[in-house]
């Protein structure tokens, strides 16, 4: 049976109607109540039919599976445009004299080629490129260094980071190479920057790769160095 | 070498032993909240001059501020956790800090896998080659057989 609430002379009373009534009702947001679960859970079910005839398009597996897809497609085309947009952002911000190692704009640029074969290179071949670059080739003074640094053996990496620190233009590469430099060459040059052949060596970019005895040593000269009283 | 992560976090706890907000640290030292959370994330190190005004206001020596002298030790599950990667690959290198080579290997990047296959191959480093070998890339391989090809055409 199906209830309809109503207020008759001041008091709330229930009187039965009919399915239609109840419909009605409903449209009009009166409360219903019906005594039978059966019932109630009819009229749910043509709830959920009418919800889903809203959808018409979903009412067979193989139209879920076209929905999936047209979805699928849409997130690969967003994630594929992030991607486009987002790769690399932070190599760029870092200024394209840090990035590099990382990417290079030219495809045939000699750095690139040489990457390629110097897994298979022979030491003496890749001894004879550095020698190369040190003596100041023109072929290969636009070599990025700290690309090919860990295919060479510690005297030609030591030889590469002692042109760096002489020269200016390679001052940006010298936290790049100082990881692959031996610590006998960090050794001097701290002995050197305390003689004071570097003056305008930034030795703080440097000693984070320093042994515990070059810091201490720098530090100590970087003290003495003070106006007294500061 | 520098554990800039390690370095990071004793600044930050002795600011706290201290009870010194971020803010009163950095003002006291004339510097910007911001360049003080970079340090003790160990996104950066603070330069010389800023290491003795830190030894000062915390009443540390700069040895304890930079974690000289310090034991460091791994987890062998992320050997990079709590330290900066550059330093737990030079100690590495160096031969400072004694890992299982092949079992960590997969956790270097591959700029750091050919530091380590370098020193390998210099024979600076001492690590079982059959256990370590169904771990290479075929240009690692080559690079790190051509000193043993060497060797044996020496023999």
């Amino acid at each position: 049976m199906i209830l309809k609430k109503t207020i008759k002379d001041n008091q709330t009373v229930y009187v039965p109607v009919t399915q239609e009534e109840a419909d009605e009702a409903k449209k009009n947001g009166e409360t219903i109540i019906y005594t039978d679960e059966d019932q109630a859970s009819d009229q749910n079910d043509i709830k959920e039919e009418k919800h889903e005839s809203k959808h018409p398009e979903c009412d067979s597996i193989e139209d879920d599976v076209i929905r999936n897809a047209k979805r699928t497609a849409f997130f690969a085309k967003r994630f594929a445009e992030r991607l486009k947009r987002d790769w690399n952002p932070h190599l760029h911000k870092m200024g394209a004299h840090q990035s590099f190692y990382f990417n290079d704009d030219s495809n045939d640029s000699l750095t690139r080629q040489l990457l390629r074969v110097l897994p298979f290179m022979d030491e003496d071949d890749i001894h004879e490129v550095i020698e190369k670059y040190l003596s100041g080739d023109p072929v290969y003074a636009n070599l990025k260094l700290p690309a090919i640094m860990p295919f060479l053996d510690e005297k030609d990496c030591d030889a590469v980071f002692k042109k760096a620190v002489e020269s200016k233009e390679l001052g940006h590469y010298l936290v790049a190479l100082a990881p692959f430099v031996s610590q006998a060459a960090l050794s001097r040059l701290v002995d050197q920057f305390i003689e004071g052949a570097y003056p305008d060596l930034d030795i703080d970019s440097l000693y984070p790769f320093l042994d515990s005895k070059d810091i201490k040593r720098a530090f100590e000269y970087w003290l003495k160095k003070q106006p007294a009283g500061s | 070498m520098i554990d800039s992560i390690r370095v990071g976090a004793k600044i930050a706890s002795l600011r706290k032993t201290a009870n010194m907000s971020q803010d009163q640290l950095a003002g006291e030292m004339f510097i910007t909240r911001q360049a003080l959370s970079k340090w003790e994330t160990g996104a950066a190190v603070p330069p010389l001059e800023m290491v003795l005004a830190l030894s000062r206001i915390l009443h540390v020596s700069f040895e304890d501020i930079l974690c000289l002298d310090e034991e460091i030790s791994v987890d062998p599950d992320n050997i990079f956790a709590g330290h900066a990667r550059e330093f737990v690959i030079t100690q590495i290198v160096s031969g400072k800090l004694a890992v299982d080579l092949p079992s960590v290997f997969y956790q270097f990047s591959p700029s750091e896998r050919l530091l380590v296959l370098r020193e390998i191959r210099e024979g600076r480093l001492d690590v079982d080659i059959s256990e370590l070998e169904s771990r290479l890339s075929l240009a690692e391989l080559k690079y790190l057989g051509g000193n043993y090809n060497d060797s044996q055409k020496d023999d």
